[in-house]
């Protein structure tokens, strides 16, 4: 599996889709594989940084990824409090305007994309685990 | 991510982003997009070449629609990308940011 350590800041939004350029090449992802891979490893992490304090001044979330199998399986860790997004309560389609300000989007869109979810979390260290099918080998997974 | 702004009648403009709208797109163009907003009364966003919508694009977005209505003017996308428009389907807000399909009827829809 390909690591990449990031501290706790929105600068490292850029480091972390750098890393992701480089891994749909060296991992031979399918467009579709690294679309969703992309769209739930952006928005966990950004969610992350946003929403949890940092626990240190250096790297403090680690995403992992690679394959296993046929499935390309994404890892986030982190060390804040443990939040675990297949508990979220599912947000509300938004009504109008006012109340359409992205927050929950970002959950509902690692939902949406991810194939399978699994979340760990003992104290100080909490692991999120994304896995995505390609196409080929689950035909009802729309990725 | 790639900006450009084209006037296409009086006090609109059509604004057309290429790239990934995701947190580095949208830093990228937020404080052009947001002028753009603030000096416009109706804008037409093509977002063909837009190849990757994530929830900070759907942000910039819907608060530029937000900020023109409360002027009384509109926003509208066109075209979207079949990616971002999955994306737009999945989050729920097609029927806060209008689709359309074409030049003519996104400049009628944000000028009515």
């Amino acid at each position: 599996m390909a690591r990449l350590s990031l501290s706790h800041s929105r600068a490292e939004m850029a480091r972390l889709s750098r890393w992701l350029d480089e891994q749909e090449r060296a991992l031979a992802m399918p467009g579709r594989v690294a679309h969703a891979v992309r769209m739930c490893l952006e928005e966990a992490v950004v969610n992350l940084i946003d929403h949890t304090p940092a626990r240190s001044g250096g790297p403090d979330i680690s995403v992992d990824l690679g394959w296993q199998g046929d499935r390309m399986v994404a890892v986030i860790e982190d060390s804040g409090p443990p939040f675990d997004l297949r508990q979220a309560q599912r947000p509300e389609r938004p009504k109008n305007l006012e109340d359409a300000i992205p927050g929950g989007l970002g959950i509902l869109l690692i939902r949406s994309f991810a194939s399978e979810i699994d979340y760990t979390s003992e104290p100080g260290r909490n692991q999120l685990t994304l896995r995505f099918i390609p196409p080929a080998a689950d035909g009802l997974v729309n990725l | 991510m790639d900006m450009q702004v084209v006037a296409i009648a009086e006090g609109a403009v059509q604004v057309t982003l290429k790239g990934r709208f995701d947190i580095q797109g949208a830093a990228e163009i937020d404080l052009r997009f947001n002028a753009v907003i603030g000096s416009s009364r109706a804008v037409v966003v093509e977002m063909s070449e837009v190849t990757f919508l994530a929830s900070m694009g759907i942000r910039t977005l819907v608060l530029g629609r937000k900020q023109l209505q409360r002027r009384g003017g509109n926003l509208v996308l066109l075209s979207p990308h079949p990616d971002a428009e999955q994306v737009l389907e999945m989050t729920g807000v097609t029927d806060l940011l209008p689709i359309l399909r074409d030049e003519a009827s996104a400049l009628a829809a944000v000028s009515a």
